[in-house]
């Protein structure tokens, strides 16, 4: 039998240990000739970037890797699709939330270095998370 | 191949997260040239479909999600039988709408 001898509780989509996991991703991880690895140290910056710049009483995101070796981060709030893509090496985020019943489009470029930008980011989750339109 | 007909949709394991699943599964990837590959419905059960996905193909699928033509034409996106590869291969055309676009097309 193992000995446990560390153990950490997790929030449910932990950022900073989904963004670990993205570490293990190789060149061609979607489907053999497609998909570069996301950069470990663009990882470490977001990882950060989230802990310095999210509000830990807003919902965290889902994250995935993209194609491009970036990261996207969706939301799925109050009939809100919201997607975040993230390009490391820029430290730049496209924004974009769709409403699904009315269709209801927004999209908007983010500095993902500037805390202006990260406020921003807060304040549009906090607001779909109230249900504001 | 017909309005009904279910198109099958291949799940990369890295596209889901807590059994949540990207919208980036419905999108082509850079090198697709905008083309989205899809199994036919009606010519594969989904289970028949991942297995020759992942076992004939070799490829890694988590599972397998579906579209119908019918959602795909109300989202002007044609779908066209290519049975180049294999007999039920088809795909969904995203090519004329940017990348912005694209961004938009699978959650809509």
């Amino acid at each position: 039998m193992e000995n446990i001898k560390a153990l950490k509780v997790l929030k449910m989509n932990d950022v900073a240990a989904r963004l670990e996991d993205l570490k293990a991703l190789r060149d061609g991880w979607l489907d053999g000739d497609k998909g570069f690895a996301p950069d470990k140290k663009g990882l470490d910056w977001l990882a950060e970037a989230f802990q310095r710049g999210y509000p830990d009483e807003l919902p965290l995101p889902y994250l995935y890797p993209t194609a491009e070796g970036g990261v996207q981060a969706e939301w799925s709030l109050n009939g809100w699709e919201i997607s975040l893509e993230i390009d490391l090496e820029r430290k730049h985020g496209e924004w974009h939330a769709l409403e699904m019943t009315t269709e209801t489009e927004e999209e908007k470029s983010l500095k993902l270095d500037e805390p202006d930008d990260w406020q921003w980011l807060a304040r549009e989750i906090a607001r779909r998370m109230r249900g504001e339109t | 191949m017909n309005v009904h007909t279910l198109l099958l949709r291949q799940i990369h394991p890295d596209f889901i997260q807590n059994q949540r699943v990207s919208s980036q599964a419905f999108r082509p990837t850079p090198k697709d040239e905008r083309k989205l590959s899809v199994y036919d419905g009606d010519l594969i059960t989904p289970a028949e479909a991942f297995k020759h996905y992942t076992k004939t193909l070799n490829l890694k699928s988590i599972g397998v999600l579906g579209v119908s033509v019918k959602e795909c034409k109300e989202c002007e996106l044609p779908v066209t039988p290519d049975p180049a590869p294999f007999l039920e291969h088809v795909l969904i055309d995203f090519s004329g709408y940017s990348n912005k676009a694209l961004r938009r097309k699978p959650n809509s």
